[in-house]
């Protein structure tokens, strides 16, 4: 399956908290802690199982002034969320 | 910056009971006495961070292991989605209780003070017979493989014979080792003159912990090493050096950024060192209101704002834009404000140009 047809979720090992400028991320467990800015946030909370690539790169769209081409836009959430992944904070919807 | 929605950790006096009566203690004083709050409080208290998504809790005292519920409320916090950490003086950690502590999987330290290397210098300070019960302790906990770290108190019953304890630390498995200064708070500001270091003796304890680290690397660490630090980094600065650079504001201080304390009797404090700095109680307000918006909690996030350039103490000293003015609670305790530098930590003082022994 292409990363455009996938979905997300947040893995629940992680407490998300929501903070004015970002969120942590924290496995309370492994005492693993990272923190993501505004944008990456808002993917995080996207990551619901419900939306693919191209509605939250939409929905970024839509919600930030942003300052890119649509593609470039694309590659850095597609990047954005490989990295997640890699980090095991989000995880592929079966 | 903006205001985190909740500490990221919080310090917790769970009891104001000790079983042991130290001459430095920073907790203690004869003439003030908490109530502990009793278990279902506390567990309350608990459920309300884990909500508000507080990552760390800190156990400390009194002794922690003093209170008859302390297995219950450490299996709740253990519950929850949070690490903790203990401070404890491990006279009461026989195996029984190190074998159970090691069934947790969620602590990050348990903290031991540690404040000689031998009964003949530990004792006089914290008590006929502690060495030798502190040291059971610590071995119960080692042998459970439980991350034990430890906490010394210099002053001048040990301040010769550091390499001798750090040995120690180092024996059990090379294990962090912090070298405090003492604190002017509890017994420890009644006992201040007869245990604390002259300027001469701080500076030996210095180049002995200097030398530790050197040797063994950062599991030395502390107060008395952190201010050295310092003031070497000042002793090679010169005027040309900071001339033109901004000052600093009174920065040294993080609490109520990152974290606050709640004292035995559940009032909400900024930091430990400041008991009487009361925000407000958790059986009256919630602690996210108590976080953002108490009115002693707003007063104290000023103390960032204020300039060193604009403090009396300060005038005319070169060191505005590298100094931070060190902890409030100093100065709280001699002269009732935080919104000033902390003398102990002061170069100037350091140098000379005042009394380095200012209590």
């Amino acid at each position: 399956m292409e990363m455009k047809d996938k979905t997300f979720v947040m893995n629940k090992d992680f407490v998300f908290r929501e903070e004015e400028e970002g969120a942590f991320l924290f496995n309370p467990q492994t005492d693993e802690l990272h923190c993501v800015n505004g944008v990456g946030m808002f993917i995080c909370k996207l990551c619901n199982g419900k939306n693919h690539m191209d509605e939250i790169c939409k929905r970024i769209w839509e919600e930030f002034d942003v300052d890119v081409e649509p593609h470039r836009l694309r590659r850095e959430v597609e990047s954005f969320i490989e990295r997640m992944l890699a980090l095991n904070l989000l995880k592929e919807r079966e | 910056m903006s205001l985190l929605s909740a500490p990221i950790s919080v310090f917790v006096s769970i009891t104001y009971k000790c079983n042991l009566r130290c001459r430095h203690c920073a907790v203690y004083s004869e003439a003030i006495a908490y109530d502990d709050l009793d278990s279902e409080s506390w567990i309350r208290f608990f459920h309300e961070l884990a909500e508000l998504k507080v990552f760390r809790v800190r156990l400390s005292g009194g002794e922690p292991f003093m209170r008859h519920d302390i297995w219950r409320l450490i299996d709740i916090i253990h519950s929850l989605p949070m690490r903790l950490s203990i401070n404890t003086n491990a006279t009461l950690i026989d195996k029984e209780a190190a074998g159970r502590l090691s069934l947790y999987r969620k602590i990050d330290e348990i903290m031991v003070s540690l404040d000689g290397s031998c009964p003949e210098t530990h004792d006089p300070l914290r008590g006929k017979g502690t060495f030798r019960e502190v040291y059971r302790g610590i071995e119960n906990l080692v042998r459970s493989s439980l991350p034990v770290s430890f906490y010394c108190t210099v002053n001048r019953y040990n301040f010769r014979e550091l390499d001798k304890i750090a040995q120690l630390a180092l024996e059990w498995g090379r294990r962090p080792i912090k070298f405090n200064d003492l604190l002017p708070e509890g017994r420890g500001l009644k006992n201040y003159k007869d245990l604390s270091l002259k300027r001469e003796e701080w500076e030996e304890a210095l180049n002995l912990l200097g030398e530790l680290r050197r040797t063994y690397g950062p599991v030395i660490a502390g107060t008395i090493l952190d201010q050295g630090d310092m003031y070497d980094s000042m002793r090679h600065m010169g005027r040309e050096d900071l001339q033109g650079l901004p000052p600093n504001s009174l920065s040294g201080c993080g609490a109520l950024i990152r974290e606050c304390a709640v004292r035995p009797d559940g009032w909400i404090t900024p930091c430990d060192r400041l008991p009487d700095l009361k925000a407000g109680h958790i059986h009256e307000h919630r602690f996210r209101e108590i976080w953002h918006s108490s009115e002693v909690f707003e007063t104290f996030r000023k103390r960032r704002e204020v300039l060193l350039s604009e403090l009396e103490e300060c005038r005319g000293c070169l060191y505005h834009p590298v100094c931070t003015g060190g902890c409030p609670a100093a100065p709280y305790v001699l002269y009732g404000t935080v919104m000033t530098r902390d003398p102990l930590g002061c170069y100037r003082i350091y140098l000379g140009e005042e009394a380095f022994n200012v209590l």
